[in-house]
């Protein structure tokens, strides 16, 4: 369970996250989605502990990110939108070290290893050097590291950019089995389509605030709308 | 042309503007604020400079030799340029990442060639005027020179860095032709790099060589006043020559020199760019596509998902992170191998086995306490020429945000780094040990205590590095020689290093005076390191953790 309380980021004078407040179930998907600059990186550094907010309190699993960061990073998962680190690291020098930071077991992590390997076919590419890897088969390490640990929440920002079609359908069944087991699956997109139909609950934040939270047929009430139509009309309001 | 040179010149430039240090919103007065501050600690520091180069011209124009500081920093430059700036050079030309992407624009080789050069060189004629500027400023005050002598000086010292630079250029494109001959480049490129380093210096060593006789005549020479420092300084080296005399020589003939100099200096750039322009950017591609090859034939079957504990897994990180990375390794390596380098070419291309028991027999008339302080304080001062440290943040680059979201403390990511620059200095040290036993078999019981006695102050010096990046990290960068070279942590952390060994030398030499004795002022101090360790560690865990997490 991830919540946030009243929670706020300032750049300057901008207000990137304005009083964000919400709570988002275990065993659940939930797509947080907004235009270009509203607040969904921000609200994910903030979750993930890269930035503290100035006001406000976020928990992973019911523990508070800026009173036991260690304990909170434990619980989740991370794959950041882009992966440009470490790109000297053969793959498997890299989970390695994922590993290690995150204190798993030798057993937990061959057999997850072996596993996500063989789902993405990382197999071949497992002793090269990252920098040999192509955009989607970064991605496909990143997601295999931040699940060594069989995290109870897995946060993902934009996570289908330069997957292709196969690797996207493997990762949206993957998102479904760790939910389905209980956990909690956060991620940010801009492709609606997944969000319509993978997700139990979407979010959609505007200008630092949360407009809309909600499952897709309570965020449309009595009318038959498409995620597209209600996006665009609840983005357009006020502006 | 001209497009790309712009390109190259904003982008340099831009680093220089306060407004591009305010991010995320963040307010200009205080990043512009925190540029003033900074500065003035900057020009804190170069005025320690000046003054240890005002002390030098001091002492040699108490000898009459005060116009030898000329050629002191005309060599000076030449000889730092071409060690340093061949590491700028390689790192610049072969392992900067824009390679593949200036590959795509239409630009020619040479042009792209031309400019990073150019860069490079901007770059060290303004370090080199920066620095040998009180030099030069001292000798001008003192000596009444006049505007010319000024013009000249600028001219000169501005164009003392090409030809140096040309060098490495060369020296760099064979480096990189015979490193593609093997799978493993980068590490080649590495071991290669500190050999080309080792003859260097050796060739820096045997230009510099004189023989007994020599010295007796050149002497007499100096003595009696015919002779100046700065010709037994530059006798092999024409074109120096050419620069010291024009700037001091008065009158047409002074400007023809320093036009020789300066027509000689870029005729040869011009020469060395257009013979290897044309072949620079496929070497350039062919570098950066067969990085992406490496470890493709490596085996599997061996499991190396053995557990370890997150700090032993960051502290491999950090150390692999220097190791595999040519720019890295060659800069921050610098440090622990010049000085056994530099012993061991000194032995070597002196070829006097006389010399060695000369100094053995100088060395027995020393006090064993002050031969032990002296060791401890050199092997402890290695740690102060270490980059490792003193960029470890700065080289997470991007990495930083997501390093933040593991699940270990501020602090231990820290201590990662101040243990990598540790292991580092530790085997420097150990190397230097290993040479001084067999150089000075008499003394080996004071060469292990001072290698011990030495650690702490290597710690400290490894912290302080850490802290200071920790506090000013520098992680917007697009090469790896940005994170390192152009860092300007690397340099403030070696200054507050050198100003801590001086505080602890100074301290040691307040105990001799009040006749504590060699024994009893080293341990005193020895524990000043220790207790400065402890408060330093505090101070990683506490103030460098919480700023490591707000950048």
């Amino acid at each position: 369970m991830i919540t946030f309380e009243n929670v706020t980021k300032t750049y300057g004078s901008k207000r990137a996250v304005d009083n964000l407040s919400m709570t988002i179930e275990d065993g659940r998907i939930f797509s947080f989605l907004g235009p270009n600059g509203a607040g969904k990186t921000t609200t994910i550094k903030l979750m993930t502990g890269i930035v503290a907010p100035d006001t406000g309190v976020i928990k992973v699993d019911g523990i508070d990110i800026a009173k036991d960061p260690i304990e909170a990073k434990h619980r989740f998962g991370f794959v950041p939108d882009t992966f440009d680190m470490y790109e000297r690291l053969t793959g498997r020098e890299y989970l390695r070290f994922m590993g290690d930071l995150y204190c798993v077991a030798q057993a937990q992590r061959k057999a997850n290893i072996e596993k996500y390997l063989q789902l993405f076919s990382l197999e071949d590419a497992y002793d090269q050097q990252i920098r040999s890897y192509s955009h989607g088969m970064k991605q496909k390490l990143a997601i295999i590291g931040a699940l060594m640990h069989d995290p109870s929440i897995w946060i993902l920002d934009e996570p289908m950019v330069g997957l292709d079609p196969q690797s996207v359908f493997l990762l949206k069944e993957e998102m479904r089995a760790h939910a389905d087991k209980g956990n909690t699956v956060f991620f940010s997109t801009h492709v609606l389509d997944v969000a319509e139909r993978l997700c139990d609950e979407i979010g959609i934040i505007k200008q630092g605030q949360l407009i809309a939270k909600g499952t897709l047929e309570q965020l449309r009430g009595e009318g038959d709308s498409t995620l597209e139509e209600l996006f665009l009309e609840l983005v357009e309001k006020g502006e | 042309m001209a497009a790309y040179l712009r390109m190259l010149m904003q982008n340099r430039l831009a680093a220089f503007k306060p407004g591009s240090y305010a991010k995320n919103g963040k307010s200009k007065v205080v990043a512009v604020l925190k540029v003033v501050g900074f500065a003035l600690l900057m020009l804190l520091l170069y005025g320690s400079i000046a003054f240890l180069e005002y002390m030098v011209f001091d002492l040699l124009n108490g000898v009459g030799q005060g116009k030898a500081v000329i050629g002191l920093a005309l060599l000076g430059c030449t000889m730092i340029t071409l060690l340093y700036g061949f590491f700028h050079v390689n790192g610049t030309l072969f392992f900067s990442k824009d390679t593949q992407f200036l590959a795509a624009l239409p630009i020619r080789s040479h042009t792209v060639l031309t400019g990073k050069m150019l860069s490079v060189a901007v770059g060290e004629a303004g370090v080199s005027l920066l620095f040998c500027a009180p030099l030069v400023v001292s000798y001008g005050i003192t000596s009444g020179a006049g505007i010319a002598y000024y013009l000249k000086s600028v001219a000169a010292f501005a164009l003392v860095p090409v030809l140096p630079l040309m060098i490495a250029m060369l020296l760099s494109f064979v480096l990189i032709r015979i490193s593609a001959l093997w799978k493993r480049r980068e590490g080649v490129t590495t071991i290669l790099t500190f050999v080309l380093m080792i003859g260097i210096l050796a060739a820096e060593f045997s230009l510099q060589a004189i023989s007994e006789d020599e010295i007796s005549k050149w002497l007499l020479s100096l003595l009696i006043g015919r002779q100046s420092l700065a010709n037994l300084l530059l006798r092999n080296i024409p074109w120096l020559q050419w620069a010291n005399d024009g700037i001091l020589t008065a009158g047409i003939n002074g400007w023809r020199l320093v036009g020789l100099f300066a027509l000689v200096s870029l005729a040869v750039a011009a020469l060395v760019v257009w013979l290897l322009g044309g072949s620079y950017m496929k070497l350039a591609i062919r570098q950066s596509e067969a990085i992406g090859q490496i470890n493709r034939s490596r085996r599997r079957g061996k499991e190396h998902i053995g557990e370890r504990k997150p700090v032993a897994a960051l502290l491999w990180q950090e150390v692999r992170d220097v190791l595999t990375v040519p720019a890295y390794a060659t800069n921050s390596l610098t440090g622990m191998i010049v000085m056994p380098l530099m012993i061991c070419v000194a032995m070597f291309s002196s070829g006097e086995a006389g010399g060695l028991n000369e100094v053995k027999e100088l060395l027995g008339l020393v006090p064993n306490g002050a031969y032990l302080a002296v060791a401890t304080g050199v092997l402890g001062m290695m740690g102060a020429m270490c980059m490792a440290s003193s960029t470890a943040v700065s080289r997470e680059g991007k990495c930083h945000e997501l390093r933040k979201t593991y699940p270990v403390s501020a602090g231990m990511q820290l201590r990662a780094k101040v243990y990598m620059g540790m292991v580092f200095n530790a085997a420097g040290m150990l190397v230097v040990l290993i040479l001084l036993c067999i150089l000075l078999p008499e003394f080996w019981v004071e060469n292990i205590v001072a290698t011990l006695c030495a650690l702490p102050l290597a710690f400290l010096l490894s912290i302080v590095g850490v802290i200071v990046d920790a506090h000013f990290p520098k992680l917007n960068w697009k090469t790896e020689i940005e994170a390192i070279k152009q860092n300007i942590n690397a340099m403030i952390g070696m200054l507050l290093s050198l100003v801590l060994i001086a505080l602890l030398v100074g301290a040691f030499f307040l105990l001799m005076k009040w006749n504590v004795g060699w024994y009893g002022s080293l341990a005193i101090v020895l524990l000043l390191s220790l207790a400065l360790d402890t408060l330093a560690v505090l101070w990683l865990n506490s103030k460098a953790a919480k700023a490591y997490l707000v950048h």
